[in-house]
């Protein structure tokens, strides 16, 4: 191979650097043709669809209830599926028009203790063993306040009644059956 | 898809039903961490529906709050009742729903010295105006007012449980290098964990439970957007029973973590700002000081490493924000040790004056 030849191979080839772009390096960033594409469908970059259909799949067939500063009661309406139902009925049955159905019910109420004011019981404070995780965690901090009281349950007394088989034979580990022990003391 | 929009609009107009609007275009806006909004065009304006998975209870605690805010006069979005009064609407056990308008504004920044002020300054105004807070009986409180005790002690036994761990990887650059920072941190941690047993801590603490007002627990300028010029609260996400000086910690450990260095300046400056409308005592400012002194950031890095909670960081990244923190608390120490000077100058700019 001649001298020139070789020259002209071994020259490092120039990249034309205007041909490509360039996104923050790392996980942090993501590469330009992606973020090109999620620009040509914004809708995508936001949403997560699938999330969003498994949450108000959640929402189906829940009864709702409105929340409000009395907290004493609560208006449950129908859903507009059970609405239409009993709307369809009565008027195929009864001949009659339903503009508007709306069930109050009481709000089943929940048995609370309020926590007493820590400042004066540190001690106490230190020993309850509250359920919470650290702010800095995902979901932030979640730490209660109080402490909810489930219904005790009534107990049946239930009477156990053993069938004494009674001891009928010295029990003996399989590995030690009366051949191996025999063997063992030849 | 249409007919998945088709299904996602008949839910939702189950919730949207309990209001007294005529309810026009539903359009998806976000979702992420478990909360989902909406905007509705209505007869009355463009709103937002929220849909968050939590009790109700709990967002009845939270809507309740934002209701007593608006009541107050803080400048936060309109929350709107249901045509019974509702503040928010409960779907089963875990999933909650709010209604409130949207407002238009501009972004606000972290890098906007002129924006951070006025963030500030809105701070002092909502930590008034929380004040009277009386939540219903059935919700769900959360709050951290006078445990401050508990918290601290359980991140410095995670932090010395992680020291532990940290050990056992002799070859691990993170381990390394939160090795060679721990112990001074540590040492920092107790030394604020003592500090609280000073009677200031404990008398904040008394007036704040005796004031019924809370904290944002989350203060981050993502809830805002500049109207006018002025900061505007277009979402309350979450609030607890906890001392102002807990948002101020936490605003002021998240912009100094931008800029890679605790700014004394900008520190005097903010806190300035937050003083000229909610002035604090000498002694609140020492809790305050205490709380800055705990080393937060230091064992927040260290539980996300430890616990693979960020899965998409890499090892550089995690190094990349561990180096960061330790440059913000290190050029926080000087700022600590000048206690009365930083104070005295806080009061001079904010026009106040230093009572006790």
């Amino acid at each position: 191979m001649s001298k020139q030849k070789k020259d002209e191979q071994s020259i490092i080839p120039k990249l034309d650097l205007e041909k490509f772009e360039f996104s923050p390096p790392g996980p942090m960033g993501w590469s330009f043709s992606e973020y090109e594409q999620m620009l040509d469908n914004l809708d995508s970059i936001v949403l997560d669809q699938n999330t969003v259909k498994e949450q108000l799949s959640l929402l189906e067939g829940k009864e709702l209830v409105e929340l409000s500063m009395d907290g004493v009661s609560s208006n449950y309406k129908l859903s507009v599926n059970a609405f239409d139902t009993l709307k369809k009925f009565l008027s195929e049955n009864l001949n009659v028009d339903v503009i508007e159905v709306e069930v109050t019910v009481s709000s089943p109420r929940v048995e609370k203790i309020m926590e007493s004011n820590p400042l004066n019981n540190k001690d106490e404070l230190m020993k309850n063993s509250f359920d919470y995780k650290d702010e800095l965690m995902k979901n932030d901090l979640d730490y209660e306040d109080e402490i909810e009281i489930k219904k005790e349950e009534i107990k049946s007394r239930v009477r156990i009644v053993k069938v004494d088989e009674g001891i009928k034979n010295p029990w003996i580990s399989p590995v030690l059956s009366s051949t191996n022990v025999k063997k063992g003391k030849k | 898809m249409e007919e998945a929009k088709r299904l996602e609009h008949e839910q939702l107009l189950r919730v949207l039903q309990f209001y007294p609007f005529e309810i026009g275009e539903v359009r998806l806006v976000s979702s992420r961490s478990g909360r989902t909004t909406w905007e509705i065009e209505t007869d009355q304006g463009t709103k937002v529906l929220k849909q968050a998975q939590m009790k109700p209870t709990r967002m009845l605690f939270i809507t309740g709050a934002h209701y007593h805010l608006m009541k107050n006069g803080l400048p936060i979005t309109p929350i709107h009742t249901t045509n019974n009064g509702g503040l928010c609407i409960g779907a089963g056990k875990d999933l909650s729903y709010v209604l409130y308008d949207k407002v238009e504004g501009n972004e606000m920044t972290y890098y906007n010295k002129e924006q951070m002020e006025k963030a500030l300054a809105f701070a002092g105004q909502f930590h008034k105006a929380s004040a009277g807070y009386e939540p219903a009986e059935n919700s769900k409180k959360r709050g951290r007012v006078g445990k401050w005790h508990k918290l601290f002690r359980w991140k410095l036994q995670e932090l010395e449980g992680n020291k532990q761990i940290a050990l056992s990887y002799p070859n691990d650059p993170f381990s390394l290098m939160f090795l060679e920072y721990v112990d001074k941190m540590l040492e920092r941690g107790k030394n604020a964990l003592k500090a609280l047993d000073e009677p200031e801590y404990n008398q904040w603490s008394k007036e704040t439970i005796e004031a019924k007002s809370f904290s944002q627990q989350d203060f981050t300028l993502a809830r805002f957007t500049d109207v006018d010029g002025n900061a505007y609260m277009k979402e309350l996400h979450s609030i607890t029973n906890d001392l102002p000086a807990r948002d101020l910690r936490i605003i002021l450990n998240k912009v100094m973590k931008k800029l890679s260095v605790w700014d004394e300046e900008l520190a005097i400056h903010l806190l300035g700002s937050y003083d000229s409308v909610n002035p604090l005592t000498e002694d609140q400012y020492k809790v305050l000081w205490i709380d800055l002194a705990f080393p937060h950031l230091f064992c927040s890095i260290i539980h996300k490493y430890y616990l693979g909670q960020k899965r998409s960081w890499s090892d550089e990244k995690y190094i990349w924000a561990l180096q960061n923190i330790i440059a913000v608390e290190d050029s926080k120490d000087q700022f600590l040790k000048q206690f009365p000077e930083v104070v005295k100058e806080i009061k001079r700019r904010s026009g106040g004056k230093l009572s006790e």
